[in-house]
């Protein structure tokens, strides 16, 4: 059997009209899988499990190189208790609340999707330093660490696409979660360490999201064990 | 110039076939991390456990403690509402109802608070990695990276035991190193009932967050202080695992700004 031009039109045109509405949100969609969605998000393969894949050194490294635990129980901060401590958590939060409203006005991040995920998280960020904030009491600055929005800032600055900026999200949160480690083994209080350890887990899970939609090994984003080893100094970031 | 019928009928299949194929996926590729609600509402999410009912967990005979123990820490994040903590048989670990008669090894005095958290996080553990390794038995995980997945939490969940339980002799009690009698009881069911990838997926994720939230809630509980780091260097972990699959299963891998407790299970349950 034939088909006339007429009808091969029609059909042309039906498909035509399935293929936009499916091609919508392809270059968003498209941008993600260059960073390696789905499958992808489970990884690493067989063949680097194998080979024994470990953590990735992807964290960005805050000002200068992070540093054991031994070397952050400055002076200053074991004298200020757990209000001094819930208040440098409130100045880290703080800071992170700024990094991704920069990161959302720089119009390098694209996807709806990503600007979703960025907005939502600023928004646990900001619970969180209401949070910190509350139990830091008189202690409390209601202020970002400057010196590390400093830090964060230059990075953001200098970030060439929506990669490096979620690069440094990525960055931010997994020392986040690593900051709050460090705190639950400093905090004294039933309350603040109550608090921390309700927070220390939503940052880990942020890492997660970011890390699979930069197309991370999983071993990357899920280590075997959270560890203060990108905790952000309270020494080196002092609460002004 | 004209095509023939039945050309064009392949051709345009084809091309639909592979047209649905690729594109519904990459549209859902970011929009389900927060976009996509849970299947179940939230009143019928909040009430199931490990995919076994509330109601279900009080009628199950030797589990009466652990659906008790869950009610208990249902409801009010990190209340302290009492129910009685529930023993073990030092044999067999099986769990008794009421009061405990018999204390595990090593539970007295200050420390044993610190012994019963270790012992049943060393337990969930271990059950853990049973359920990972009966969901790679199963047939049912076809697909490649979330059989890797599966692999990698299983090994990691093997470290965390032997985490606690170096932990529990450190802290002088004896390490409890078998999968919690008691959990395993009332999720047997939703194991024997796994049909497809994505139920068993399902009862991994529920499995994560039961542990995470467990250990959240174990925080400023210990009589040693050091304890309370040690066991969120792990719950950061299964949170991290509970994220990952949740958005396997188009679910919101962050679902609250804060982490919550209502699903953990209480000390002492099953060990």
């Amino acid at each position: 059997m034939e088909t006339s031009e007429r009808e091969l039109r029609a059909m042309v045109r039906a498909v035509d009209e399935a293929h936009r509405e499916g091609m919508a949100t392809v270059a968003d969609d498209i941008a993600e899988l260059h960073h390696g969605e789905g499958s992808r998000i489970m990884g690493p393969t067989r063949q680097q499990l194998a080979r024994g894949v470990g953590l990735g050194g992807t964290a960005v490294a805050l000002g200068a190189a992070m540093i054991p635990l031994s070397a952050l129980f400055s002076p200053a901060y074991a004298q200020s208790g757990d209000a001094g401590l819930a208040a440098f958590a409130e100045s880290v939060e703080l800071a992170a609340v700024e990094a991704y409203k920069a990161a959302a006005a720089s119009g390098k991040v694209t996807p709806p999707a990503v600007l979703e995920a960025a907005t939502t998280f600023a928004g646990h960020h900001t619970e969180h330093a209401a949070a910190f904030g509350a139990a830091a009491g008189s202690s409390a600055t209601n202020k970002p660490n400057a010196k590390l929005l400093e830090a964060v800032g230059t990075q953001l600055g200098a970030a060439a696409d929506e990669a490096a900026l979620l690069e440094i999200a990525y960055g931010l949160e997994n020392a986040a979660a690593a900051t709050y480690l460090f705190a639950l083994g400093a905090l004294t209080s039933k309350e603040p360490l109550q608090l921390t350890a309700s927070i220390l887990p939503v940052e880990s899970q942020h890492a997660v999201v970011l890390g699979s939609v930069l197309g991370k090994p999983a071993t990357d984003f899920i280590p075997g064990f959270e560890t203060v080893d990108l905790a952000v100094d309270p020494a080196k970031y002092p609460i002004s | 110039m004209d095509f023939s019928h039945d050309h064009l009928r392949r051709e345009a299949r084809a091309s639909q076939v592979d047209h649905e194929e690729a594109l519904p996926r990459l549209r859902q590729l970011l929009s389900r991390v927060f976009e996509r609600p849970n299947s179940l509402g939230p009143d019928q999410r909040q009430d199931l456990v490990l995919g076994v009912s509330r109601r279900r967990a009080l009628q199950i005979g030797g589990v009466t403690i652990l659906g008790g123990a869950l009610l208990a820490a249902c409801g009010s994040d990190g209340d302290d509402a009492g129910t009685t903590t529930a023993g073990g048989d030092a044999t067999t670990g099986a769990p008794t109802t009421g009061a405990a008669s018999t204390m595990p090894p090593g539970t007295e005095g200050a420390a044993g608070m610190d012994v019963l958290i270790l012992r049943t996080a060393s337990s969930i553990e271990e059950l853990a990695v049973a359920a990972y390794q009966t969901a790679i038995d199963s047939g049912l995980v076809t697909t490649a990276a979330i059989a890797d997945a599966a692999m990698l939490f299983q090994a990691q969940h093997r470290e965390h035991s032997g985490l606690f339980q170096s932990l529990t002799t450190k802290a002088g009690g004896e390490p409890f190193a078998v999968p919690n009698p008691a959990i395993l009881e009332a999720i047997q069911p939703t194991i024997d009932a796994l049909k497809d990838e994505m139920g068993v997926v399902a009862l991994a994720c529920d499995l994560e967050v039961v542990a995470a939230q467990t250990y959240q809630s174990n925080v400023a509980a210990f009589e040693d202080p050091a304890l309370n780091a040690a066991i969120m260097s792990v719950g950061g972990v299964e949170a991290r695992h509970a994220a990952a699959l949740a958005s396997v299963l188009n679910q919101n891998p962050v679902p609250a700004a804060f982490q919550v407790t209502n699903k953990a299970v209480m000390a002492g349950t099953g060990v």
